[in-house]
């Protein structure tokens, strides 16, 4: 982008200078600075024997010293580039706690086996002045090899684990702990907790819904959503929302072309299922119809151009 | 910014190293006479002045892959920094030549002279950084450090040029300690009348605070978003918004699957206050605010 583009799409009003100091509206703008730049430099031009004095930066060169210029230069962008990327890499992290309450320093705390409550966390990283409303001999953590433990046993419960009410929890690397006016990140050189977390979230549709633990039950009758062709796989509608399009970030990805990015979705309404076209450009239809949106009903044929899924509520059709 | 100096210490030294074999390469073209001479040392000035400025403007936005602000402070340090290389050492060797009665007397005072023309053009590169942000406390904070390089650099030339009797070494020993001086004494004024921040709490940028200073800040995966999250995953182009109001900031979301959070729930939009926890894709942020 050339300079004087730049400068035009700064504002003309300018900006107060050190208003917090000075009342006076004071303003400077980029195309005044300019011009004044241009005038000193016409005036310096005017006299042209000042520029024949003497000091440091006018000595004559050694001819010995020609060699280093070319390997200095190199050197000083190579260093600048390794000074960026030794700036970025991650150092390995401890097991820990790490409080990073606002307007304090953050500190850590390196977590052993022999810690049994949080009471040396928080007199280690809690000044005198930050609340802490709890019984902290109650909260015990139990340290393992594969994670930590914490449980709260007081009457009420007094801890946010991720901002919300919890008893127990097994903690997870990047959870956030609030306790009265500290707040704590658990930090853990494993992931293996998260990397499973993520595996079984981006291939979950497809997969045959678990029992619910609140009913112990199986789910039977799961709403899905059946390919024609009998090559693919069926995909079940767990969520409330579903959405379908090639971009990887949908639950439903057809792999076609006439497929858009956000191609549509199916919502959870009272019980039935609602179909929503998001402005695809090839359209969603129903048996045949182009739609905009359509609650759906036993046995419907959906199809995306080529594509074509049909919708049961009992999870059988043939 | 990272509150970390050694880093910065480096980059300093790299940037300093750049501009001497820049300087010395014009001299040699000097002397075998491509260049008039007399213009030697006002067109040193311009070209150091002018690398140092564009390398320090450069630097914030190439740190956290913004691109635009790193153009910007490309250009406008670059700017600055070469008017004001240009104008410190054509006033220097203007009073040498013109008013050498009051050189002539003492030899320190020749020395406080050709030092002072050091802090203009740190204050000049402080000047720049605040014009590339557009804000009253960036240009404050700017003009701020710049006095205090300044200061400090000008006051090591004496000894380093009086010490190293080797001109070639001498420049080079001071240039580097001078823009060394400059990118710790940014790192150190960094904090100073900021309001609004977040930071961040997960990975790539771990540590880093990112500073809201604009109406709107742009989170998402896209080269032109302010905060650029694209080494993150689950991360949208133009994800969220970050919009100013009068009390503070407020997030809105702006992709369509609903994987912006404001402590761990779902928004459509949310006024944020102190201590809240951003959660944008996988990428994890605190908001803070300055104590009142």
């Amino acid at each position: 982008m050339p300079f004087f583009n730049i400068v035009k799409k700064l504002p003309k009003n300018g900006f107060d200078i050190l208003s917090l100091c000075f009342t006076s509206n004071f303003t400077i703008s980029m195309n005044t600075s300019i011009k004044l730049c241009l005038v000193t430099i016409v005036l310096m031009l005017t006299q042209v024997s000042t520029l024949l004095a003497d000091n440091y930066f006018k000595h004559s060169v050694n001819e010995d010293t020609v060699i280093l210029i070319v390997p200095l230069f190199i050197g000083g962008i190579f260093l600048f580039l390794f000074s960026k990327i030794w700036f970025m890499t991650k150092r390995e992290k401890r097991h820990g706690f790490l409080s990073i309450t606002t307007h304090r320093p953050q500190r850590f705390f390196p977590l052993d086996s022999n810690v049994k409550n949080m009471e040396p966390i928080v007199s280690a990283l809690a000044d005198e002045q930050t609340n802490v409303y709890s019984n902290l001999s109650k909260l015990t953590l139990s340290v393992k090899s594969t994670g930590v433990f914490l449980e709260d046993k007081n009457y009420k419960i007094s801890i946010l684990i991720n901002r919300r009410r919890s008893r127990r929890c097994f903690l997870n690397d990047g959870d956030i702990i609030d306790m009265g006016e500290l707040t704590l990140i658990y930090q853990c050189p494993r992931k293996k907790n998260a990397k499973q977390e993520q595996k079984t979230s981006t291939t979950s549709g497809h997969l045959i819904p678990r029992a619910r633990r609140a009913h112990a039950k199986l789910l039977k009758n799961c709403p899905t959503l059946v390919p024609v062709d009998t090559r693919k796989k069926t995909f079940y509608l767990t969520k409330n929302v579903t959405h379908i399009g090639r971009s990887e970030m949908n639950d439903l990805i057809p792999k076609s072309k006439s497929v858009s990015l956000m191609h549509s979705k199916i919502e959870r309404v009272g019980g039935r299922f609602k179909l929503v076209d998001l402005n695809s450009s090839n359209g969603t239809f129903v048996n045949g119809r182009r739609i905009d949106s359509k609650l759906l009903k036993e046995k419907d044929e959906i199809s995306f151009e080529s594509i074509k899924y049909i919708f049961t509520t009992t999870g059988r059709i043939r | 910014m990272k509150k970390k100096f050694f880093p910065y210490l480096i980059f300093g030294i790299a940037t300093g190293i750049i501009a001497w074999a820049c300087q010395e390469f014009l001299f040699i073209l000097i002397k075998d006479g491509v260049i008039p001479s007399f213009l030697q040392s006002v067109l040193s000035g311009t070209l150091l002045g002018a690398i140092i400025g564009a390398i320090i403007g450069r630097l914030e936005g190439f740190i956290v892959y913004n691109k635009p602000q790193a153009l910007r402070g490309t250009v406008i340090g670059g700017f600055f920094g070469g008017i004001s290389g240009l104008f410190s050492f054509y006033l220097v060797d203007y009073i040498q030549q013109h008013l050498p009665s009051m050189v002539a007397g003492n030899t320190y005072y020749l020395d406080f002279l050709l030092a002072s023309r050091w802090t203009i053009i740190s204050v000049f590169i402080g000047i720049s950084i605040g014009i590339r942000d557009q804000k009253n406390h960036r240009f404050a904070r700017g003009v701020l450090s710049g006095i205090i390089s300044g200061l400090i650099g000008s006051g090591l030339s004496i000894p380093i040029f009086s010490e190293i009797q080797d001109p070639f070494w001498a420049r080079g020993v001071y240039i580097v300690s001078f823009v060394a001086i400059i990118a710790i004494v940014l790192v150190l004024t960094s904090t100073f009348g900021r309001k609004e921040w977040i930071k961040a709490l997960n990975g790539k940028y771990e540590g880093i605070d990112f500073e809201l200073t604009q109406d709107i800040h742009l989170l998402g995966s896209q080269i032109d978003d302010d905060i650029n999250l694209s080494s993150y995953q689950n991360v949208n182009r133009t994800h969220a918004k970050l919009l100013k109001y009068y009390t503070g900031y407020s997030l809105v979301d702006n992709d369509p699957f609903g994987q912006t959070f404001v402590n761990y729930r779902s928004i459509k939009e949310q006024p944020l206050k102190n201590g809240d926890i951003l959660k944008i894709g996988n990428a994890i942020f605190q908001y803070c605010k300055k104590a009142s």
